[in-house]
């Protein structure tokens, strides 16, 4: 006990870091099926023998190919990864799934594979489960969730039994609660958010089992360390888009507060209730994957807002930073509300409406993150 | 000849930007129509819905509940050149600028608490909001629902799986290939929150007959426009300014269905057929011809207008009266929630879609014989379009530029970066209708 490797801890952060890259070593190793956007039912790909990646482009740096084809204002992740699927980055990939939310990606390259411009795309499939909670979209979920099954199926030669599935979701869930796990000690300030949210978005790039292996590892070194974290105030982020890096945790760690949570399904948000194994798996994945998976798609607003309403009322919030910069087309019309939970909860707030793009807006984002955090009073101690 | 010349010089040709008399009838028809809506609704506080463009709008019309498109709206405060003060309202209240205008102005208004400023008094809060998810400002009517405590849905629109590029060919007859059945059934399941949150507001049922009928009204409406538009395509010179075409359409899209719009639609029809038959054009002076790619610049339609005598240059194309016949009309009526949920589970979006966007513009831009494109920027998906549009042999110049927001509005800027195009792509080449367009035949890009 105690002083188990932190070798974990390191290795969940360098895969999170690592992201998408190297997907041929991966592939060497198995099928690998690459997801666009997190509404994804990833049992259903590791039922088929697959491991699932989220692509995010990491390390590529969009250019010329991406500038010719899409709009300024296309996320950089999207840019990315559009051009890594052209240029045959991502030709080791079983199949490429593009999530609702992200169906524009899916539009271009399938327009720049109908042009013949696409050799090098791997198969492509929409997956459009809508995040409406209302049961009025029970049958067109039902048909999006075949389609990927027979896809996946079809692609990869296997069949998804029942059994495979159960398998899949029970270690699905062994990762959720251990990542509940790791979101209790970073509340108690053992942890720091940085290193949280990287710990908690790795699952997107590893496979179940062994995300879950190194995460019980890392969790039990962590439990016997004690973090002092100084008291520093605590954090709620949210920012417009999902991060795919820590640096604005860094931001405002740097400035003597402590995350312990993020209104991002990359993180703290994204770490669901258990996928009820007392159902049929498949339509136990389907439930979850449309009802409980975080994501800015989620409708209505009050399904959406509820677990940042509730953070906001928890006693381990000292305050929120919201991060809209100017390149925001659509979070900035719930941010006046959700200012208004956190009222409500007694929470201030911040707005870091410059990009973190350029140096100048870092410069200036630090130095209002430092002002509101020394001004940010710790609500109450951590029980 | 002697009489040809005299028209060319004859004053009521050049100038206005309405030239039209069904400019004046619609104007009328719009007073009566809003003040009627301001006795039933703001005074004797009558019921209405506030919607999205893009909402099923004949739900309404077909149970007599009055509504409000927001975007007709926006362009109604654009139009009193108040956009820029109640841009600087959301922005006061928590809406930073980055964020569309276009449909949020009801928003702003309600929010302003100057009351006597807003367009005849403001706007009261409506019964129900509907929008459609994935616009970027649909969660803006989200805040409008929720400030007035009324139901709002937002319509959630199917992703296309299968593509195809000729989309107008098929949609009239084969909307449920082109838009595939498991889709239409998903928007008619959501139509029926719809009417069912309606029929509460009117106190009655639908009736599918009267849903039909206003369809079927539809239906001859758009057949009008696509006259008008075959009309400009084909007359040596536009008999209608772009701008007033636009403005004439969408007054009478917000109405349709209605007998009032039918009727406006034939007369429009009939108007313009005459003027091609008496040769009578918007600018006799016209040598070049001009698309708009967008949303229209509802906030200075006379742009439109200003490179007619230095250029010869005039706008005769843009997405409003196109999208009223490829994308609206739906024959084959035996179930009219059905066919009235195809036309709404991609309407609009095919203009965006890479490779539909861009076969449709090349096919228009063939058709009207354009000479060059402007495009509003910020319309996604015009980065590809305006590629194709230029590999198909048409420049393309994008202006950065909000539709109704006045404070984006740069005119000497604006006028210079069109001039200096138009000089340097346009003008210095014979018009599109005296050569060949590169790619032939209307389908030019490849696959």
């Amino acid at each position: 006990m105690g002083d188990a490797p932190p070798e974990a801890g390191e290795q969940l952060r360098s895969a999170f870091r690592n992201g998408d890259r190297d997907l041929a070593g991966r592939a060497a190793t198995g099928p690998v099926v690459g997801a666009v956007g997190n509404a994804m039912p990833w049992p259903l790909v590791t039922a088929a023998g697959a491991t699932p990646v989220l692509l995010v482009g990491a390390g590529h740096e969009p250019g010329d190919l991406a500038a010719r084809h899409l709009d300024d204002d296309f996320p950089v992740e999207f840019r990315a990864v559009f051009e890594q699927a052209l240029d045959g980055a991502l030709e080791d990939l079983e199949l490429l799934v593009v999530a609702r939310g992200e169906e524009r990606l899916y539009y271009f390259l399938k327009e720049l594979v109908r042009r013949g411009d696409g050799a090098r795309v791997p198969p492509l499939h929409m997956y459009d489960l809508v995040l409406h909670s209302s049961d009025r979209f029970r049958a067109y979920n039902t048909h999006q969730q075949r389609l990927l099954t027979a896809r996946l199926e079809r692609v990869l030669g296997s069949t998804i039994g029942q059994d495979g599935l159960g398998a899949a979701v029970r270690a699905t869930n062994r990762s959720r609660q251990l990542q509940r796990e790791l979101l209790a000690l970073r509340r108690r300030g053992t942890v720091s958010g940085a290193e949280a949210f990287e710990i908690l978005g790795a699952r997107h790039f590893m496979d179940a089992d062994g995300y879950a292996d190194l995460l019980a590892q890392h969790l039990e070194h962590a439990s016997a360390a004690h973090l002092d974290r100084g008291g520093g105030p605590r954090i709620l982020l949210a920012p417009y888009r999902s991060q795919v890096d820590a640096s604005l945790h860094r931001l405002v760690e740097d400035a003597g507060a402590t995350v312990v949570s993020e209104y991002d399904w990359a993180g703290a948000w994204g770490v669901t209730d258990d996928i009820d194994e007392a159902a049929p798996p498949w339509d136990a994945v389907l439930e979850d994957t449309w009802r409980h998976l975080s994501s800015e798609s989620m409708e209505p607003a009050a399904h959406r807002e509820r677990w940042f309403a509730d953070e906001v009322r928890g006693a381990h919030v000292d305050g929120v930073v919201f991060y809209v910069p100017p390149e925001d087309r659509a979070f900035g019309w719930t941010v006046p509300r959700l200012v208004a939970h956190a009222a409500d909860g007694g929470v201030e707030t911040l707005r870091v409406d410059v990009s973190l793009r350029s140096e100048e807006g870092r410069a200036q984002a630090k130095q209002a993150v430092r002002g509101f955090v020394a001004a940010l009073p710790r609500r109450q101690e951590v029980g | 000849m002697a009489q040809q010349q005299s028209k060319d010089s004859d004053p009521s040709h050049s100038g206005s930007l309405n030239q039209l008399h069904v400019s004046q009838t619609l104007q009328e028809h719009r007073r009566a129509w809003f003040r009627r809506l301001r006795e039933e609704v703001f005074e004797e506080g009558r019921p209405y819905a506030l919607a999205a463009p893009v909402a099923p709008h004949e739900i309404f019309e077909a149970l007599d509940i009055p509504f409000i498109t927001d975007a007709w709206y926006s362009g109604l405060v654009a139009a009193k050149r108040q956009s820029a003060y109640y841009s600087d309202v959301l922005a006061e209240h928590g809406y930073h600028k980055g964020l569309s205008r276009y449909t949020t102005m009801p928003l702003a208004v309600m929010l302003d608490d100057d009351r006597g400023r807003a367009p005849w008094g403001g706007l009261p809060a409506p019964a129900m909001v509907v929008s459609r998810r994935g616009d970027d400002d649909y969660r803006a009517a989200e805040v409008v629902a929720q400030l007035a405590g009324v139901p709002f849905v937002s319509l959630e629109l199917p992703s296309l799986q299968k593509l195809h590029p000729d989309w107008w060919r098929m949609s009239r007859w084969q909307w449920e290939d082109l838009d595939t059945p498991e889709r239409i059934d998903m928007m008619v399941s959501q139509f029926e929150e719809i009417i069912a949150h309606a029929e509460r507001i009117a106190g009655k049922k639908l009736d599918p007959d009267r849903l039909a009928e206003l369809l079927d009204r539809v239906n001859r409406q758009e057949e009008h426009f696509d006259e008008v538009r075959t009309l400009v395509c084909e007359a040596p010179k536009t008999p209608v300014r772009m701008a007033e075409g636009m403005s004439q359409t969408m007054g009478i899209q917000w109405h349709r269905g209605t007998p009032w719009a039918l009727e406006q639609a034939r007369a429009f029809r009939d108007e313009v057929a005459q003027r091609v038959t008496e040769e009578q054009w918007a600018y006799p002076g016209e040598r070049y011809r001009l698309m708009w790619l967008g949303t229209g610049l509802w906030q200075n339609l006379k742009f439109f207008t200003e490179f007619e005598e230095p250029y010869g240059a005039v706008f005769v194309r843009s997405n409003y009266l196109s999208i009223a016949s490829d994308g609206y009309l739906r024959y084959g009526l035996r179930d009219p929630l059905r066919a009235l949920a195809s036309r709404y589970s991609s309407v609009s979006e095919q203009m965006h879609i890479p490779g539909l966007g861009s076969a449709w513009a090349i096919w228009e831009a063939q058709r009207h014989r354009v000479d060059a494109a402007l495009a509003i920027k910020g319309w996604w998906g015009m980065t590809l379009l305006a590629k194709d549009l230029e590999d198909a042999g048409i420049p393309v110049l994008e202006i950065e530029v909000d539709s109704v927001d006045s404070g984006t509005w740069d005119a000497d800027r604006f006028h210079a970066q069109v001039s200096r195009f138009l000089e340097e792509r346009v003008v210095n080449r014979p018009p599109a209708s005296e050569r060949q367009l590169d790619g032939g035949g209307p389908l030019s890009l490849g696959g």
